[in-house]
């Protein structure tokens, strides 16, 4: 604060005496009245600012498309799978499996122990309330507990890979209750 | 820094008085006789306009030179900046026009400016080159007469708005002392398919949006490295959701985080050195901590429930996050070597999503209030917490901006989800996005 004070001080006085000297006015600075400022008339070099451009602007080039699954071919991978294995659904907020959970689970590990071929995917959803980051957690417990249990009923686990989608895969876009039920769930994909 | 803006003030106060007679309220403090003195803190400055945000100080944005739309945009965009801080009042447009317009430019009547309130007068001189923009400003102590700023602001033509954002900011710090937010920016992530959504950047006011990634799958939660370079976020590429770094250059390395099927919610300790998030690699989620320079990990949190949503605290020493140990979602407070934890919120059955402010002295975040999400602020000294959104619609996510002034949110309040910025004590609600419905925002710290 001081040193730019004292530059200005110093510029202002180099700027004034040097109007004084190009004018040859012998006028005292003192009788300037200093209810009326006027701005110091002679050009002194102006500092100057480059505005760079901010880190992180340009757009990323696609990633590859290998990585890149189109959304539906996992929706068809969805319903051939849903043909054998049952979707399971929880309650607001919740993890535990209910009642009727279990008994679809008791199905679908019939189904697994018999088709050891196959690589499943368990996916945990949640219905759109609560906030984004803890309903991918809650999504990862349900679709935990799932697994959990039907290694309890001798499904090997190993070919078993769970994912959350949170809240971000609806299967009813709708904002009510019967939409909210349908969209808590651990449902089955067939993984390729 | 104080000290400074306290002169502003004080100068602010002593020429307003004489200067604007007529903007003067009659001095309605008088208290009766039978009543009691008034207590010690009372104004004694009427000139200053206080508000909910405290005394304000007066400045004058000359209006740009009439026939170019680069001067106008650049003007109004300066005003916008300066009137968003909540640190000015500037002059209204229509009392800038009483202002005699034949003056040199180089040379504005200050006595005039200055007997319609304004105590500073910021004038530009815009010059376009191919492919560049070039602004002198000046900005005037108009009692005085002394140039307290003078540069020659320049950068390429689409930078423009980033000039002005500049000079904004320069303009905060020589009168404030505090830095300026003009030049952050804004990172969110914008659904642009069915389960598609992808990491978006603009400016803090909204403007000059533009998408990041192209990953066609699920991006969350992008998080600012403070030095304002790298982005932190969750990314499904490959249908494995971890977190990845994107870095000034555009380049993304996916973090090495040891396992699980669930890595999310990063968070930068303010040294950069660090990234807290939760995984689930020990089979349920936990709050982890890397070295980034490492990459070795320390488990933080122990709990059979959700642990998630880590955030530090600005001194390093602190992580606030979410669990689900009580039952519900609630916000703890732990040391950063998972020590010493303790609850902080207990009111409400679901609060998520801490964010510590810059200054330390506040936790925001969000809590289910009859089924719809609101942002609270708590306050660490106090001890206690208020509601600062209302109306329809949730609000979720809150993040500080650098100034402490002043949050950004995702809000359904008028159907799609939109970021939304809003003054800390709930004032000055502005919606910066429309179309894309649009999430997780976090606000970059100074550049």
């Amino acid at each position: 604060m001081s040193a730019r004070a004292k530059v200005h001080i110093v510029l202002l006085i180099v700027a004034l005496a040097t109007a004084l000297v190009a004018t040859g006015c012998p006028k005292k600075p003192a009788e300037t009245p200093p209810a009326e400022p006027t701005p110091t008339p002679v050009e002194k070099p102006i500092e100057r600012v480059e505005v760079p451009r901010e880190p992180i602007a340009e757009p990323m080039p696609a990633e590859a498309p290998v990585q890149v699954e189109p959304l539906d071919e996992m929706i068809r991978d969805q319903n051939e799978a849903r043909a054998y294995l049952k979707t399971v659904y929880f309650d607001f907020d919740e993890y535990a499996l209910r009642e009727d959970s279990v008994a679809a689970l008791k199905q679908n590990a019939l189904w697994l122990k018999a088709h050891s071929g196959f690589k499943v995917v368990v996916e945990g959803h949640c219905d759109e309330r609560g906030t984004i980051e803890y309903n991918l957690e809650l999504g990862a417990k349900r679709a935990h507990a799932v697994v959990d249990y039907l290694g309890s009923l001798g499904v090997d686990v190993s070919k078993l890979r769970t994912i959350s989608y949170g809240e971000e895969r609806p299967v009813d876009p709708g904002h009510d209750e019967a939409a909210w039920g349908l969209n808590r769930r651990a449902d089955f994909t067939l993984e390729k | 820094m104080r000290r400074l803006r306290c002169a502003a003030l004080a100068a602010a106060a002593a020429l307003m008085a004489p200067a604007v007679p007529s903007q003067q309220p009659p001095p309605t403090q008088q208290p009766p006789p039978t009543q009691q003195p008034p207590p010690a803190q009372q104004p004694q400055v009427t000139g200053v306009v206080t508000g909910a945000a405290g005394s304000r100080i007066p400045i004058a944005v000359a209006p740009a030179a009439p026939g170019s739309s680069t001067a106008g945009d650049l003007v109004g965009t300066i005003r916008a900046d300066l009137e968003f801080t909540g640190y000015f009042d500037v002059l209204p447009e229509e009392r800038a026009r009483l202002v005699p317009t034949d003056a040199p430019a180089t040379s504005p009547p200050l006595r005039d400016w200055l007997s319609v309130g304004a105590d500073s007068l910021l004038t530009t001189r815009v010059s376009a080159q191919p492919g560049r923009v070039s602004c002198d400003a000046t900005l005037y102590d108009t009692r005085s007469g002394e140039r307290v700023l003078e540069r020659r602001y320049g950068g390429e033509v689409d930078l423009a708005r980033r000039v002005a954002h500049k000079i904004a900011d320069d303009i905060v710090r020589q009168l404030t002392g505090q830095p300026g937010i003009s030049l952050t920016r804004i990172a969110y992530v914008a659904k642009t398919g069915a389960g598609v959504k992808e990491i978006f950047l603009m400016d803090y006011d909204g403007e000059r949006a533009r998408r990041l990634t192209r990953t066609g799958t699920l991006c969350l939660s992008p998080a600012w490295s403070p030095d304002g370079e790298k982005l932190a976020y969750i990314s499904f590429r490959g249908r494995e959701p971890g977190i990845d770094i994107v870095d000034r250059n555009g380049r993304i390395t996916r973090v090495p985080t040891g396992g699980g099927d669930l890595n999310s919610a990063p968070d930068w300790s303010p040294d950069g050195g660090l990234l807290a998030y939760s995984s689930n690699r020990d089979g349920n989620s936990e709050i982890y901590v890397m070295a980034l320079a490492t990459g070795s990990e320390r488990r933080l949190s122990f709990n059979a429930s959700i642990d998630s949503s880590p955030c530090w605290s600005p001194t390093g020493r602190e992580i606030a996050f979410t669990s689900g140990r009580a039952g519900s979602p609630q916000i703890y407070i732990m040391d950063e070597s998972g020590g010493n934890l303790r609850r902080l919120t207990f009111n409400g059955d679901y609060n998520d999503s801490a964010a510590w402010s810059p200054r330390g002295d506040r936790i925001a975040y969000t809590s289910r209030v009859n089924g719809r999400f609101e942002i609270f602020v708590h306050d660490l000294s106090r001890g206690s917490a208020v509601q600062i959104t209302s109306g329809p619609g949730n609000k979720e996510n809150p993040r500080w901006a650098p100034d402490g002034r002043h949050m950004v949110f995702s809000s359904s309040r008028s159907g799609e989800y939109r970021i939304c910025t809003v003054g800390a004590d709930g004032s000055n609600l502005r919606e910066l996005t429309s179309g894309a419905a649009a999430f997780t925002p976090d606000w970059s710290h100074p550049g």
